[in-house]
């Protein structure tokens, strides 16, 4: 469904901007936030020249509490950078292959009643209790256009939320399951197809040309359930959750036209069931979730079970230096156990964006120096594919409404690893944001 | 013979208890009627927190917290950050127990859109970069702590009762950051208007003062200001209450995991 009406966009911004106007007519909130960000990259890549990057984002969120216990969220998003300058159309569903200047990341009507809530419209969910990585978090696709951005893209969707005296019951329905955006040719996150095309030249007897350029989007209907309580086991949180879906990133499906061999995305369809616990032991919180995930075509993709343990604790330590008042540790591990592979015969090959962390440790050190610095690292190991991402990142708050932040981004491996082949997109950047 | 003996021992006994009237009232049971005069089933309050540093910089938050107590006498509380707007929505769901057993604490961070549980031993850490804990916004758990009247003195022209409260059992102890307290309750309306905190090496770390008393309602009194110091940092945290309303009606499932996520109620 892609809104071919940009007069739907050009409407909602004249909304948009007549908006500080209307504010006094009830109560809003309206949230604003400037981020300007520059990166620079330590390599050349084959598939983007520039080692530099500039882009800017502008968000608004506005949440409106209406009349008879209803509120509605808006949240649109106005993007530049040197991709998309101009390039692209306004968007109200995220299809294009490149981030559209103006999107609506989220438009939510919300109807509260005693026992319930309703909501309607483009919406973000989060499912799971890890803190670095939940693999039952899978309701909305990643975009994948930058990868460590990891942005969740919305998805048109109804949900009723039950709030019951001992538990709540959450049913979420997805009329069109939108995939993620994969990186095109032009990216330096494109994630490379040579391994493909080396296996099809071995069959074919010549090296045939790829193409990326057919996609079957599906577009299944997805449903969600979950069930949490806090109070079943008493200091422990249980999520229960169950989901018919498909696939986000999707597997290919190669197929020979002429010397060009077409890799046409598709989406397997699914089912999944999670369970999910956390609990508090003196200073520390540990989650645990596991995941097991049935691939309705079995030609299509594996069906696995995953398994997540994690731990965080904060060290506050303001008594025993004044230039130190935390340090906060997460740590997680992850563990994916195949219980039927995908028929050996079958022609789908992976995308190689989904299910990145088979068997991988993540952690999160953070040193709060004080309310307005901070200093963060992150780390991830994959000990399958022996890559690594590591990351750092320096903030500070000028104000209450100004950040600046300084860091990098560390990728190494193989090249047939998820960050072992974008170990040239090392890179340094500085980014501002500003609220208002 | 041992008639006028014991005259003279009952009297004696009635003379001392007579002369002491402050002594025969226990911290305890001080506590007690500061309790039973001043809790009530339900308050809603909307205030500005002003964090102030060593160098005098200031920094405002406005917040609204719900409170309330639940069916089985425990106390809930939900408290929202309003604004500055990178915190803005950011949420603390509380479920107090008495005793021995751990609260329960939950965190919604907009950002993320996830509710986490927190870790509740951890109540001796500060409240979002203020000079407050997380215990010293709970209410005053009575299990948890022993009370002794230590003395009288004057604050502010009124007259105080002085009270020492001390770790009950070891738990508490270790879970405190806090090895010793002294309060100052008025005496006329059985109100905190000061409190001393030390720390386990008996060491004067917190002062915290509660100033523009007055009566909300019947027997309830309320302060609209606080400064918290913190000693030995050179830091304020300063409290103003912008509005109070108590014995509202708010349902229990207004201290939801799930309901943490709502937007806050905007009272203009």
């Amino acid at each position: 469904m892609y809104f071919q009406g940009n007069k739907i966009i050009k409407a909602l911004t004249g909304l948009l901007i007549c908006l500080p106007a209307t504010l006094w007519i009830g109560n809003a909130q309206a949230d604003g936030e400037l981020e300007v960000g520059y990166a620079y990259y330590q390599h050349d890549s084959v598939y983007d020249s520039d080692k530099a990057t500039l882009d800017a984002h502008l968000r608004y969120e506005y949440t409106w509490q209406l009349a008879g216990n209803s509120t509605l969220l808006v949240k649109p998003r106005l993007a530049f950078d040197k991709g998309n300058l101009f390039a692209d159309d306004a968007t109200l569903h995220e299809k294009s292959r490149s981030r559209a200047n103006l999107a609506i990341e989220e438009l939510t009507f919300t109807q509260y009643m005693n026992n319930f809530e309703f909501s309607i419209g483009k919406q973000v969910f989060s499912w799971g209790q890890g803190d670095m990585y939940n693999p039952s978090d899978h309701l909305n696709a990643v975009d994948t256009l930058d990868p460590l951005d990891n942005i969740k893209l919305g998805q048109w969707s109804a949900s009723l939320l039950y709030l019951g005296d001992s538990y709540n019951f959450n049913l979420i329905f997805i009329p069109r399951m939108s995939p993620s955006r994969l990186p095109q040719q032009d990216n330096r996150w494109f994630r490379s197809t040579e391994a493909i095309q080396t296996a099809a030249a071995a069959q074919l007897g010549f090296v045939p040309q790829i193409s990326l350029a057919q996609q079957n989007d599906h577009h299944r209907t997805s449903t969600g359930a979950q069930v949490t309580s806090g109070q079943w086991l008493p200091g422990w949180d249980i999520e229960l959750s169950y989901l018919h879906s498909q696939d986000a990133t999707g597997v290919y499906l190669p197929e020979l036209n002429g010397t060009v061999l077409d890799l046409v995305r598709v989406f397997p369809g699914y089912d999944e069931a999670s369970l999910g616990l956390s609990t508090a032991v003196d200073e520390y919180t540990f989650h645990g979730i596991t995941s097991y995930h049935k691939t309705q075509n079995k030609q299509q993709d594996d069906d696995y079970l995953t398994f997540l343990v994690g731990a965080r604790r904060t060290f506050y330590t303001s008594e025993q230096t004044e230039n130190l008042e935390e340090i906060t540790l997460g740590l997680e591990y992850v563990k994916e156990k195949i219980s039927r592979h995908r028929d050996p015969n079958s022609a789908y090959v992976n995308s190689g964006f989904g299910r990145t962390l088979t068997h991988s440790i993540l952690m999160n050190l953070e040193f709060k120096f004080s309310e307005d610095t901070l200093l963060k690292f992150g780390f991830i190991k994959n000990f399958d594919k022996q890559d690594r991402y590591v990351s750092m990142a320096f903030s500070h708050q000028l104000s209450d409404d100004f950040k600046v932040t300084v860091g990098l981004d560390l990728l190494s491996g193989t090249s047939d690893a998820l960050f072992g082949q974008w170990s040239n997109n090392d890179r340094l950047f500085l980014n501002t944001s500003y609220h208002f | 013979m041992f008639k006028p003996f014991i005259a003279s021992l009952c009297l004696f006994i009635c003379l001392s208890l007579s002369s002491f009237p402050a002594l025969a009232i226990t911290g305890l049971e001080l506590m007690q009627q500061y309790q039973r005069l001043h809790e009530v089933d339900t308050q809603y309050t909307r205030s500005s927190m002003t964090l102030i540093n060593r160098k005098g910089r200031k920094r405002e938050r406005i917040m609204q917290t719900y409170e309330k107590k639940s069916a089985n006498g425990e106390n809930r509380s939900l408290l929202k950050f309003l604004s500055p707007k990178k915190i803005a929505n950011v949420g603390l769901l509380t479920w107090q127990h008495s005793g021995e057993t751990d609260d329960d604490q939950w965190l919604y961070l907009p950002a993320s859109k996830r509710v986490k549980r927190i870790a509740s031993a951890g109540k001796k850490n500060p409240f979002m970069g203020s000079d407050l804990s997380f215990e010293d916004m709970q209410s005053e758990d009575l299990q948890a702590h022993t009370y002794k009247v230590v003395g009288e003195e004057d604050i502010n022209g009124q007259t105080c009762w002085k009270i020492e409260a001390l770790p009950a059992t070891q738990k508490e102890a270790r879970a405190s950051a806090y090895g010793k307290r002294f309060i100052w309750l008025r005496k006329d309306i059985t109100y905190p208007v000061k409190m001393d905190f030390y720390n386990r090496r008996d060491a004067l770390i917190k002062q915290a003062t509660y100033e523009q008393l007055e009566q909300a309602k019947d027997s309830v009194w309320r302060h609209n200001k606080s400064v918290m110091s913190t000693l030995k940092k050179k830091t304020s945290t300063v409290i103003i209450i912008e509005k109070r309303q108590i014995g509202l009606t708010i349902d229990e499932k207004q201290f939801n995991q799930q309901a943490l996520k709502r937007p806050p109620v905007i009272n203009k």
